[in-house]
């Protein structure tokens, strides 16, 4: 076993390089090996065999805590930053306001249900303690992000859920789906921007 | 947002397209424009990526007004 955490952070990231390396190859087995498997489902699923074959501990590292109170939210600002604002602004003022009234009542239909739930069963909502708080927090901001699935199926590990790597397996197959279909007929719009957001 | 739809009299492809790119994401959003046409597709990556760009930031600010608003 592996306990020390810089040493798993290194294994977990050549991991992540090999597998995005490989993902780009042009060699034809290597290319029809990812389009049956694809690279995310890799991603999550080597590191899986890490933990169940013992080579690291994921009980004992904290390198999950350091990953999702650190990394993430920088990874997450990253993600934000190549948006195309010039042409995100030609599409017009009624899109863009539409789009911004989505965003404000996905944002306070959150807190609000809480207040109406909180009127008639207090009791459900008011065990958000400081850490509570902060956990929902981190949640919604996570569950508009792709990286949200990696923090779920921690969560559900955390649990000892035994069906996680099904799990793994269901959510990265439906996501492929998606990106299928997004892909069909459009000579890999979605796919050429960003290169490890393929769904 | 249909409210705001109506008053814009917005055309039911910006309002389907804004909604997904706010629920759905990167992935979703293409396949509802390309629904309408299928050279809308972009319009969808477009809005949902500005829906990421602002979601981290509104997730945040949505969790901070669940932590005020919650009894106790």
């Amino acid at each position: 076993v592996i306990t020390d955490d810089a040493v798993v952070l290194g294994l977990l990231a050549a991991t992540l390089g090999v597998v995005f390396g490989t993902a780009r190859s042009e060699r034809p087995a290597l290319k029809a090996f990812y389009r049956v498997v694809p690279p995310l489902l890799v991603c999550y699923f080597v590191p899986a065999l890490y933990n169940s074959f013992g080579l690291v501990d994921g009980e004992r590292s904290q390198l999950y805590f350091v990953a999702s109170r650190y990394l993430l939210p920088a990874t997450l600002v990253l993600l934000t930053l190549p948006t195309d604002m010039p042409a995100v602004i030609r599409l017009g003022p009624k899109a863009l306001v539409l789009f911004l009234a989505g965003t404000v009542s996905v944002i306070l239909g959150g807190p609000l249900a809480i207040l109406i739930v909180g009127l008639f069963s207090p009791e459900t909502v008011c065990d958000l303690g400081d850490q509570g708080g902060q956990r929902v927090a981190d949640r919604v901001g996570e569950s508009r992000e792709a990286e949200a699935d990696a923090d779920d199926q921690h969560e559900v590990r955390e649990r000892r859920d035994p069906c996680v790597g099904a799990f793994e397996l269901l959510h990265v197959l439906a996501q492929r789906r998606d990106g299928g279909r997004v892909r069909t007929g459009r000579s890999g719009w979605v796919r050429s921007g960003w290169r490890f957001t393929p769904w | 947002m249909l409210t705001t739809a109506r008053l814009l009299r917005a055309p039911v492809f910006y309002l389907a397209v804004g909604s997904e790119a706010n629920i759905g994401g990167a992935a979703s959003a293409p396949v509802v424009a390309s629904a309408f046409h299928p050279s809308l597709a972009p319009v969808g990556v477009l809005l949902a990526v500005l829906g990421y760009a602002l979601g981290t930031y509104g997730g945040w600010l949505s969790g901070q007004l669940m932590r005020l608003v919650a009894p106790a």
